[in-house]
């Protein structure tokens, strides 16, 4: 193609081709005759079979057509066969895909082509000992293809139909193993079917009655009709005529010989009737054929309908149950016969028992002896993950009291969520005590956690064995009070206040009461743009308060960055209630500060001390400095 | 440049008949109908006219083309009107807004005119399909290409842009089925 690409126009035609020949829409379009290159394959009395292919399809295919579409009674009968294939859609059964008429208006249907051999020509080909096929159709093989068509017929039996000429002719096994059955041209109705079309079932009845007379004609294939059908007349001929054939057609699978022998039809039509016919192994010695086979067979080819299977899904038992080693229905069972069957259903399962047995003999010894070392091992295992716990316990302890230790530094430090979470670490690592619960609930109160605060503190009184010192006391009512206010909003100092006093108004406690103002006042809601001011309304009305004076203190600059001037009030002399909050500057010149440290001595805990967040401190020349408090602050005298 | 399906294009056309489907349908239908004029044999100043002419008569026409493609393809049409214009009634009707009322639509084409027809738009369309692939390509790639379609030989595009003859071979090979491609893309989606 690439030489031939050398201008645009030629790019053109290109795709134009490319286009017509890969779309599939457009060679639908150009259907002109559907079938086409047809040569002949087979034929029957009737009809020639026709391989052709199916250009709407794309696929090969077998089409059915009259040898004589001008026979009237040969057209009916023609779709009459297409009409009860076409009702049955079975794996084992040929499938029809399209009945029509061609451009003649003659009859036609088309079929799945099959690509293989007739059961005839294998039979043949075993009679004649191919070699090659005899490897390819074992008995196994054979039963097996026996199956399947006793299965197409249990099938089409079921729908209501009987075949009526059943013969290897009329099986095709497939090069992969498929079987079907095929021919249905002399098919009868036996039964009615829901499903059945009711206009069909007449149709074909009428049919059946006019020219296939159930009775009356001889119709079929001497040597697999059975006595019923060979008799002709009025004689009642059912799907037990199918097992008949069937009988024979098994009968030929494990002879390789005919079950009726004659020369002739006529012969073969007068054996048939006799009904005598010689058992497979005595006319084959030489083939081994199983009793069981030989049972089934000889009961299908009864001369009496009732005393032959009265369905091919007996037949397909009887198969199953020699097959899987039990006895057939056919066979008459003996003791030594079922022990035998025992014996050969159960071969592998005698081997593997007595390999079980010493398996589990030499098993149990080895594994008696691995116990006894096992649990020296447990015990050894045992002793030593006994300190390994031990071990872990001590740390565990040890790090909850460090984390105890970081928790109580970060509570004075002010730093009451830190606090909380070093506390619940330390819970979760070893337990806690009295104490930890206290501060626990302490530094949630701060936060306003109240009713939080409430059950900490009284898990803490569970693990008193005395009676809770008075402190305790006195906050767990607090904590219930502030918890039944069940306030939304943060409490304002205000607000706060009164019910702090109530139970902690002595000189005491200072820490956790002005830890409590100064978060109400740090976390109350402002007013945007209006903080400061508001944050000193609420300073001053606290110091207030405190010193039972009017305090007017001025606050400038900006959260984290707050200066807070007091000078000038010689009434003030307690400003512990502000002692934790954060100032760059505090202005207490001109007062007369007398209580300024939050506690009286910090031997052990020299670093909280009071005031440790004011950066810069103004004082007139010779003010006092408590010496626990502003240790950390630059003190400005004048 | 946006593309749809043949019949959804027209139909987009005919349904909306707004300036954006005018502006869409002037600009893709514009070079072919000016080289189907041209090859009638129009004198040279008189046919950005007859374009024009038939532009607005097939604008305005449109809502009567029923798409059938057993009986032709829109570019047929197209031709159709364009031919009419020219030979019958475009020196005619001096004053455009008489046009559209007298004018009838031949229903037949003759062959020399369908011929035009399949010519020009062999040329049209690969032009088009073109100007799509080349953007992606490199200049040697286009250039050689370009050359190839021309008629030029493989030897003396070798020489003159200097890329080696297995060079051109390859690109070529990699050009053709995404030319190919776009062809038929575009004969389904423009008629």
């Amino acid at each position: 193609m690439d030489d031939e690409i050398n201008n645009w126009k030629s790019l053109y035609k290109l795709a134009e081709e490319d286009g017509r020949e890969n779309s599939l829409l457009y060679s639908l379009w150009n259907v002109e005759n559907r079938y086409e290159s047809s040569e002949i394959t087979g034929s029957g009395a009737m009809k020639n079979i026709i391989r052709t292919e199916d250009t709407v399809s794309g696929r090969v295919i077998a089409k059915a057509v009259l040898k004589n579409p001008q026979d009237e009674q040969a057209v009916e009968s023609f779709l009459r066969e297409a009409r009860i294939t076409a009702m049955l859609q079975h794996p084992n059964i040929v499938p029809l895909y399209d009945i029509g008429l061609d451009d003649q208006g003659h009859p036609y249907f088309t079929m799945k082509l099959i690509k293989g051999l007739s059961l005839r020509v294998i039979l043949d080909k075993l009679i004649n000992k191919d070699p090659q096929t005899l490897k390819d159709y074992p008995l196994p093989k054979r039963i097996d293809i026996f199956l399947k068509v006793c299965e197409a017929l249990a099938y089409a039996h079921s729908r209501g139909i009987a075949h009526l000429d059943l013969k290897p002719d009329n099986i095709t096994v497939s090069t992969f193993g498929d079987v079907v059955v095929c021919d249905w041209g002399l098919a009868a109705i036996i039964g009615h079917n829901d499903d059945m079309d009711v206009s069909l079932l007449e149709s074909l009845d009428y049919y059946s009655k006019r020219y296939y007379t159930l009775s009356g004609e001889i119709k079929g294939t001497p040597g697999y009709m059975s006595p019923e059908q060979a008799k002709g007349g009025d004689t009642v001929k059912d799907e037990r005529s199918d097992i008949f054939a069937l009988g024979s057609i098994l009968y030929e699978l494990l002879s390789l010989g005919n079950a009726i022998d004659g020369e002739g039809a006529k012969e073969i039509i007068s054996e048939t009737l006799t009904g005598h016919f010689v058992k497979p192994s005595k006319k084959r010695p030489d083939l081994i054929i199983p009793e069981s086979l030989e049972a089934i067979c000889m009961k299908a080819l009864h001369l009496s309908p009732q005393e032959r299977y009265q369905s091919v899904e007996k037949i397909i038992s009887d198969i199953d149950a020699y097959r899987n080693g039990f006895l057939t229905e056919a066979e008459e069972a003996s003791f030594a016969k079922q022990l035998t069957l025992l014996y050969k259903r159960n071969k592998s399962i005698c081997l593997l028992a007595m390999m079980l047995v010493s398996v589990i003999v030499i098993g149990s010894l080895v594994f008696i002896e691995s116990l006894r070392k096992e649990k020296q091992l447990t015990t050894k295992a045992l002793e030593k993950s006994e300190t390994l716990l031990d071990m872990n316990k001590k740390i565990s302890r040890e790090a909850s009291l460090s984390y105890r230790f970081k928790a109580r530094t970060d509570y004075y430090r002010f730093l009451p969520s830190q606090a909380v979470e070093a506390y619940e670490a330390a819970h979760i690592l070893h337990g806690g005590d009295f104490r930890s619960y206290l501060y626990l609930a302490k530094s949630l109160c701060v936060q306003q956690r109240f009713s939080e605060a409430k059950e900490k503190l009284s898990r803490g009184h569970e693990l008193l064995v005395k009676k809770p010192e008075e402190f305790s006391l006195l906050t767990m009512q607090l904590y219930s009070d502030l918890a039944a206010l069940n306030s939304h909003k943060v409490l304002s100092v205000q607000e706060l206040y009164p019910i702090v006093k109530k139970y902690l108004g002595t000189d005491s406690y200072m820490i956790f009461k002005s830890q409590l103002f100064t978060w109400a006042i740090l976390n109350t809601e402002r007013t945007a743009g209006n903080e400061i001011e508001e944050i000193k309304a609420d300073l001053n009305w606290l110091l207030s308060q405190e010193n039972k004076t009017p305090i007017n203190g001025k606050l400038s600059g900006r959260y984290m960055g707050l200066k807070f001037d007091l000078s000038g009030h010689p009434q003030l002399h307690d400003i512990r209630s502000i002692s934790q909050f954060t100032f760059t500057e505090l202005n207490i010149r001109g007062c007369d500060v007398k209580e300024m440290a939050l506690v009286k001595a910090f031997p052990r805990y020299p670093n909280m001390d009071s005031f440790q967040r004011v950066a810069n401190l103004l004082l007139d020349e010779g003010q006092a400095v408590h010496k626990y408090a502003f240790t950390k602050t630059k003190l400005l005298r004048k | 440049m946006k593309h749809y399906t043949r019949q959804t294009l027209l139909q987009k056309i005919k349904d909306t008949h707004s300036e954006d489907s005018w502006n869409e349908f002037v600009t893709i239908y514009r070079p072919y109908i000016y080289h189907v004029i041209r090859s009638f044999g129009v004198k040279y100043d008189e046919i950005e006219d007859h374009v024009q002419n038939t532009l607005v008569i097939c604008w305005k026409k449109l809502p009567e083309f029923n798409y059938e493609p057993q009986k032709g393809c829109f570019r047929y049409w197209l031709c159709r009107v364009a031919k009419s214009m020219v030979y019958n009634h475009g020196q005619k009707f001096s004053r455009r807004a008489e046009l559209d009322k007298k004018i009838e639509i031949p229903t037949t084409l003759s062959p020399e005119i369908e011929e035009i027809s399949d010519r020009e738009w062999i040329d049209f369309i690969t032009k088009m399909d073109w100007d799509n692939i080349k953007t992606d390509l490199s200049k040697n790639a286009r250039l050689s290409f370009e050359a190839l379609m021309e008629g030029e030989s493989l030897d003396s595009i070798s020489e003159r842009l200097s890329i080696p003859r297995n060079t051109i071979s390859v690109n070529k090979k990699r050009i053709t089925p995404k030319m190919v491609k776009k062809i038929q893309q575009l004969k389904r989606e423009l008629g």
